[in-house]
């Protein structure tokens, strides 16, 4: 299953932030920053302060600030869930 | 038989008690939909956690947490959410009866209780149980943050080994005309609670029920060092998520409990009123032919 895009939720408790097709992420995570491009293999990972930058279809940017969070990537699907502490 | 007077002042104030239900359920159908939406925006995100959840129940780190490893012995918690308000059908003696049910078979001293909601801490007070914290359920706007120092209270009391497990007794919207009291166990937690979460979530029918999906779990790869992390991050973090959905879910429940009720206390005005519109006129009809019969008797005596 290859696919050019990724799917991208970033969400935080009471909203969902971000919902669409991305050619990568770039996250904070706890273990130094990364960038998650479609296809990538299973992971979870926790995140540290930062921000979250999504690379949309039209090279768009999207930024998003977050305090810590969880990532989880899996079937071309990656959520991000923001979250106040970590 | 009523006086005309009397008749025309009660349904005067039947129809003012009309007007002011038929505002109520007008206000709760705004405030329903509202706390709907507020429910279905926090739902990727419940979703999502209670997913990656399930995707690592399996790992070692998850089943030695404090939160998931059964207890042998302690109390019994139980966060009881109701409204603060009535007038609602019955919604909170709905609740309250699951309440009675659990707490029936513990002794009163077994109990540590958390309530959201005047009704709810009425209940305890009546029963004589200790209440340890009490949150009125007044805002419609809840914010995670208000849910924290439930959630962290909770956390305190149950990490310091005072409780075996946790429920969580609220009103599960199921549509606008059913909502459901459940009862939900939140301590120790396990892959089968995570699961009955998820399929919870989404309402039954109306605007915002989504048909039931599947789950594929698949193996992540999670960074050994980060695993621990992980698991101490989503465990707690779910507790809140749990709370606060349920909440979410009895504020819903509370509003269109509450709107059916005035639909019909509204509806059953307005018969009311119109049977004794109906008395009226049969009054006032009867007082007419009185007067004419007194006046032509009146003339007939005078011949």
């Amino acid at each position: 299953m290859n696919s050019k895009h990724l799917q991208v939720n970033i969400a935080d408790v009471a909203n969902q932030l971000f919902a669409g097709k991305a050619v990568s992420l770039t996250v904070p995570g706890s273990k130094g920053q990364m960038q998650i491009l479609p296809n990538h293999e299973p992971l979870i990972s926790t995140l540290k302060k930062g921000e979250v930058v999504v690379k949309d279809t039209d090279a768009q940017k999207h930024k998003f600030e977050i305090k810590g969070g969880l990532l989880e990537v899996a079937n071309n699907s990656a959520t991000v869930l923001v979250a106040e502490q970590f | 038989m009523a006086s005309l007077k009397q008749l025309k002042e009660k349904r005067q104030s039947i129809n003012k008690t009309r007007k002011v239900t038929r505002a109520m359920e007008a206000v709760s159908a705004v405030k329903m939909r509202k706390s709907q939406e507020m429910a279905i925006s926090a739902k990727p995100y419940a979703e999502a956690a209670l997913r990656i959840l399930l995707n690592i129940a399996d790992a070692e780190s998850f089943i030695k947490n404090p939160l998931v490893s059964p207890m042998s012995s302690g109390k019994t918690g139980v966060l009881l959410i109701t409204s603060d308000k009535g007038l609602a059908g019955s919604l909170n003696s709905a609740v309250l009866k699951k309440a009675q049910k659990v707490l029936s078979e513990i002794a009163n001293s077994d109990v540590v209780a958390i309530s959201l909601g005047r009704r709810g801490n009425d209940f305890f007070k009546r029963k004589g149980i200790e209440v340890s914290l009490y949150q009125e359920n007044k805002n419609d706007e809840v914010t995670e943050e208000e849910m924290k120092t439930i959630t962290e209270k909770i956390l305190e009391i149950h990490l310091s080994g005072q409780t075996k497990e946790w429920f969580v007794i609220y009103t599960n919207f199921k549509s606008t005309f059913e909502q459901d009291p459940q009862i939900l166990k939140l301590f120790p937690l396990s892959k089968e609670s995570i699961q009955e979460l998820i399929n919870s979530i989404a309402p039954e029918k109306g605007k915002f029920s989504e048909p039931e999906k599947s789950y594929t779990p698949s193996s992540h790869t999670i960074e050994a060092e980060t695993e621990k992390d992980v698991v101490s991050f989503l465990v707690p973090m779910l507790a809140n998520i749990i709370i606060y959905h349920s909440l979410l879910e009895s504020k819903a429940s509370e509003h269109s409990a509450r709107m059916v009720a005035m639909k019909n206390a509204t509806d059953k005005a307005g018969e009311i009123s119109h049977l004794l519109q109906l008395q009226f006129n049969k009054a006032r009809q009867a007082a007419i032919t009185r007067e004419v019969s007194e006046i032509t008797s009146g003339i007939e005596a005078m011949k």
